[in-house]
């Protein structure tokens, strides 16, 4: 089963409403374009960086954003700081550290359950132009629970051919594996529409019983 | 406009072969550029399942990277992913997707291999890329030159995947008529 990154814990972030935490995100990522000073946006910077061990992260999560964005950093410095000057290069570096670090941060310190009913709940007015959350949110389920089945079926495909003396031939194992998964795909389609989706998608949360698929 | 339950369970299958690309070991060129798998799936989705609904699986993949599952190549996602400088080849995803199964469509063969190979390759490199860089230049602030010497890297990986997408499209579609990518979706 594929895991989320939601590291638990009781911090003031874990115990902050989602939406909340999402609109603060957006409101820091909008707000930081109008910000200019190097120092300031520094110093915002270090306090995101150190917010991960003060909500209980540890120190290595946060080193592991900044190692990630290492590549573009000196990108950065290199190009930016030779056109423009050192102020220009440090700002930009520091308001991407911060944007980065703060939605990580985010992602952390919410679970997928969570930000899923948000999602479900923020789409739920779009209902009558045809969108429709509890269908969406079966698909992400589904998704989540086909990753690890299409792996097994990678390894069959892969022992298949394995059989034959022919493991190495990854390409000619392509096509037999994506036809498999689409054959597996109809069977459950077949499975799911002779139960419903509406049954379905109730199985999994009982919250919005008259959810259709085709409106 | 609406999609049945097949399409949808369509959709999550190819979302699972995006995810299920990153996990595949990736390789680094001399300059230290990762090449990855990944970008292939949206070459995929488009060729194999057309237009909308691949624009729908990739929609579902970046959903899940926005709700904070690690599913790009090297275990990377969350929010913290649309911050980054190569945020807009996420956002381009769907996109790229949609515009590769409109292109299959358009040239009229899904089971001929080289319209695919064109197809995927004008929607999975020239769309994506169109998100991509212009998103890494108003993050990173750098100018368009410095950014396309970096994003180049990435090209001659591309140009096979596109060609290795396509194929494999082609050839499903003859094996799987069912699919029914002789009509514009």
């Amino acid at each position: 089963m594929i895991a989320g990154m939601h590291v638990p814990g009781v911090s003031v972030l874990h115990r902050a409403p989602v939406g909340l935490k999402l609109l603060t995100l957006a409101a820091l990522g909008a707000g930081l374009f109008f910000v200019a000073n190097p120092w300031i946006l520094g110093t915002c910077a270090v306090f995101a960086f150190l917010a991960y061990p003060a909500c209980g992260l540890g120190w290595g999560r946060g080193w592991a954003q900044i190692r990630a964005l290492t590549f573009f950093l000196v990108l950065i410095a290199g190009s930016q700081a030779w056109l423009a000057g050192w102020a220009s290069a440090a700002e930009v570096s520091a308001r991407l550290l911060t944007l980065v670090l703060c939605a990580t941060l985010v992602t952390f310190t919410t679970p997928l359950s969570a930000l899923m009913e948000t999602l479900e709940r923020t789409l739920a007015p779009l209902r009558p132009l045809g969108v429709h959350p509890q269908a969406l949110a079966f698909a992400l389920t589904l998704t989540i629970r086909f990753i690890p089945v299409l792996m097994g079926l990678a390894q069959e495909t892969r022992e298949a051919m394995a059989a034959r003396g022919r493991e190495r031939a990854w390409f000619a194992m392509a096509v037999p594996l994506v036809i498999r998964a689409l054959r597996m795909a109809d069977q459950v389609a077949e499975a799911v529409e002779a139960r419903g989706l509406d049954a379905v998608i109730e199985g999994r949360s009982d919250s919005h019983p008259n959810g259709r698929l085709d409106g | 406009m609406s999609l049945s339950t097949r399409d949808l369970v369509l959709m999550g299958l190819f979302a699972a072969v995006m995810a299920a690309l990153g996990l595949l070991p990736s390789f680094v060129l001399p300059l230290g550029v990762p090449i990855t798998a990944q970008s292939m799936g949206c070459m995929l989705a488009g060729a194999i399942l057309g237009a909308r609904r691949g624009f729908g699986a990739m929609l579902i993949f970046v959903l899940l990277l926005a709700l904070g599952l690690p599913l790009l190549a090297g275990g990377r996602g969350g929010l913290g992913v649309f911050a980054s400088p190569t945020g807009g080849f996420a956002i381009g995803f769907p996109f790229a997707a949609l515009a590769t199964g409109w292109l299959v469509a358009r040239f009229g063969h899904p089971t001929k291999a080289l319209p695919s190979i064109l197809a995927c390759a004008l929607g999975g490199i020239v769309v994506l890329y169109a998100f991509g860089i212009p998103y890494w230049v108003a993050i990173t602030e750098s100018s368009l030159s410095a950014v396309l010497a970096v994003a180049i890297n990435f090209l001659p990986g591309d140009l096979v995947k596109a060609v290795v997408a396509g194929l494999v499209a082609a050839t499903v579609h003859r094996g799987y008529p069912a699919l029914g990518g002789h009509r514009a979706r």
